[in-house]
């Protein structure tokens, strides 16, 4: 049996460290494995992957200037900007053996939930590899995965709507990360679903809770009171300079 | 100094190497590395070399890095990281 937890808004870090909480406690058998859904509060966060220099791929004055807090995920990947309005974040926290072995073929199938919603609203996506989901080749949804304690937490992003003046006045991507693309900027690289289909974010959060969900036994519920406590006591990690500017 | 490569149909692969004497070597990138504190053992791998090993060795170092320690690397091999290693200390004449 799958917990769902419905869409809320949290921090950047906040969503950090519940996720990592959330974690802890399905490895641990006090949770059950969890599909969560959320958002970042205004004026929006920025995250970056595990293994990222912050000074190299973020802004920081700008981001600074922004209001807009900056993450550093326990995941790989890369830089996210996370627009409040713009976008749905999912997780997926469950033992590692209710997915494939292979690391690779476990990104597809939990990527395929999107395609799976993406197909419902009307938009033919795709998966591509290591860890995207696209629309005639535009990027729509990235996503990241962790594994220990014989658990996965795979979480990521469906863009709803891009602000692309904000995004990439935040994020500093090499430009070498187009040499295998046919565009010759990031902005033609990216789409989301409003560009694609004129369904409301509303709608694209129905899609996502079938896609999500479908095939499984689920019921809807929230954090836990332990769970609760951890991710405050976590939190401390994904706001402090040691773990940010780790790199 | 620091050199990056775009992996083709992988990730954006960085290293850098700052500080004389034993400068301190940093990998970063958007790849993916399961478990993710293998990065510990792979930059400690380039630590241990003198600069002066042979582009093959360099290679044989970071398999042996990533088999004994059971590492997954998704997104960049451990060619790539070689390649940006030598393509560092070649110009490097301080090394180590």
């Amino acid at each position: 049996m799958w917990r769902v937890i419905g869409l809320n808004v949290y921090q950047a870090f906040e969503n950090m460290a519940i996720d990592e909480a959330v974690g802890e406690c399905v490895a641990s058998g006090a949770s059950q494995p969890t599909i969560r859904f959320y958002k970042w509060s205004y004026p929006g966060s920025v995250s970056i992957g595990r293994f990222q220099c912050i000074a190299e791929e973020v802004d920081l004055e700008k981001c600074k200037e922004l209001g807009v807090d900056c993450v550093r995920r326990v995941t790989g990947g890369g830089a996210v900007f996370h627009d409040p309005e713009g976008e749905i974040t999912y997780s997926v926290i469950a033992p590692a053996r209710y997915f494939s072995r292979g690391i690779p073929e476990s990104y597809r199938e939990i990527c395929s939930y999107i395609i799976d919603a993406l197909s419902g609203l009307g938009i033919c996506a795709g998966f591509r590899p290591v860890n995207d989901v696209v629309v005639g080749g535009k990027k729509i949804s990235g996503s990241a995965q962790t594994r220990r304690n014989g658990i996965i937490i795979q979480h990521g992003t469906i863009l709803y709507k891009l602000d692309r003046n904000t995004m990439f006045s935040l994020l500093k991507p090499s430009r070498l990360k187009l040499s295998d693309k046919a565009f010759g900027n990031f902005e033609d690289g990216l789409t989301c679903v409003r560009e694609e289909n004129g369904v409301s974010i509303a709608q694209l959060y129905e899609a996502l809770l079938d896609g999500f969900t479908e095939d499984k036994e689920y019921r809807f519920g929230e954090l836990s009171e332990y769970e609760r406590e951890l991710s405050m006591r976590l939190g401390e990690k994904y706001l402090g300079r040691e773990w940010n500017f780790s790199r | 100094m620091e050199l990056e490569e775009k992996v083709p149909g992988g990730k954006l692969v960085r290293l850098s190497v700052k500080g004389n004497g034993r400068p301190k070597i940093m990998l970063s990138g958007d790849f993916f590395i399961y478990p993710e504190e293998g990065i510990t053992a792979i930059e400690g791998t380039l630590s241990g070399l003198n600069g002066t090993e042979a582009l093959d060795e360099v290679e044989y170092a970071l398999y042996k890095a990533v088999k004994y320690n059971d590492i997954e690397l998704i997104g960049l091999d451990i060619y790539v990281i070689a390649r940006l290693y030598k393509g560092i200390v070649d110009v490097e004449s301080h090394w180590p």
